[in-house]
């Protein structure tokens, strides 16, 4: 439903606005700028993107993640690539920091010193902008991209799909921009998954169910609230009892097994 | 009030800020940065067609590239003709 809803050309006026959510507005279809492509626009003009950052924070103060879990068209297609029986890792909290990584170097400052033509930056590799534009566009035209800059396309976007298919969002979890920045809001959204001690008999299966495999131990310790939360309530599915998205007060006690 | 309430408040004002600075009042640097930097390429190109409705969904009326001012409906028109001619990727 995401993926349509964000891809037709009805109220086409809407395209000059970001949400938060990968969705490349290079395809004509798609109805929302997305915020990462604008990003490294203005990085490459050296101008801070006032709008853009203001809209997401707006989204961010108020839901926080909550796109990523339930609107995001490239999150869907990682759930069904998970479901191919393949060999399953683990990520290291550690490899989850790589999304920082690419946010700071090849969002903001390879534009900023290369510009946006550079084959590096995120746009130019993005594995939701090969899949939605330009292998489609590479086939209406019916023309071959450049050699080099579409070999390192259709590599970024196999090996996306391959680690995808090992790990449960992999892709949201070590590599997307959008989520590095989303989370940081996580800390204080409005809404969050809140948790109900009384209801909470230690089973662990909220853990289980995590598609972030967010822990207790490991990064919810104490009462914080972690950024790499989604707000899916897959914890919230299983556990009804003890776990729920609660739109409520700030200070709502957080997600907390 | 505590921390968390602190910081969702404070977020919401600087957010409607930046969005009433960043969507009205400094749109024309994005024009003058592109000149400076000479960097106007497909990228630019889209983000400039992206800025100019961006002024159009607020105020209805806006200038496009070569200065005159279209309404929305006419600029809606111009829009999806270049738009299925052109892709940034």
């Amino acid at each position: 439903m995401s993926a349509l809803a964000l891809n037709s050309s009805f109220f086409f006026e809407l395209k000059s606005i970001c949400l938060p959510v990968l969705n490349c507005h290079s395809c004509p279809l798609a109805i929302f700028a997305c915020p990462i492509g604008i990003i490294g626009q203005f990085s490459a003009l050296h101008l801070f993107p006032f709008l853009i950052v203001g809209t997401l924070l707006l989204f961010g103060a108020f839901i926080g993640r909550f796109f990523c879990g339930w609107c995001c068209p490239f999150g869907l297609l990682q759930e069904v690539l998970y479901k191919i029986p393949t060999p399953k890792v683990h990520i290291t909290p550690h490899a989850e920091k790589l999304r920082y990584l690419v946010l700071a170097v090849l969002v903001v400052a390879l534009p900023f010193f290369f510009g946006t033509s550079t084959p590096l930056f995120f746009c130019k590799i993005c594995p939701p902008a090969t899949i939605q534009s330009a292998l489609p566009w590479a086939i209406i035209r019916r023309e071959l991209p450049e050699l080099i800059p579409g070999l390192l396309r259709v590599t970024v976007l196999l090996g996306v799909v391959f680690l995808a298919a090992a790990n449960l969002r992999a892709f949201c979890k070590m590599a997307c921009p959008l989520g590095a920045l989303m989370g940081i809001f996580n800390k204080f959204s409005l809404l969050f998954v809140i948790r109900d001690d009384t209801g909470c008999n230690g089973c662990k299966k909220c853990e289980q169910e995590c598609p972030m495999e967010i822990t207790y131990d490991n990064q919810i310790a104490n009462g914080r609230r972690s950024s790499d939360c989604i707000l899916c309530a897959e914890c919230g599915r299983k556990c009804s009892a003890s776990r729920r998205l609660g739109i409520g007060r700030v200070n709502a006690r957080p997600f907390d097994p | 009030m505590n921390r968390r309430t602190i910081l969702f408040v404070t977020s919401i004002l600087i957010a409607l800020g930046m969005i009433v600075y960043g969507g009205f009042c400094s749109t024309y640097k994005v024009y003058e940065m592109a000149e400076t930097q000479n960097r106007e390429g497909p990228f630019y190109d889209w983000f400039k067609e992206t800025e100019i409705v961006v002024g159009a969904t607020f105020s209805g009326v806006q200038r496009v590239a070569d200065g005159r001012m279209v309404t929305l409906s006419s600029y809606r028109s111009m829009m999806h003709q270049k738009l299925w001619k052109f892709c940034p990727s």
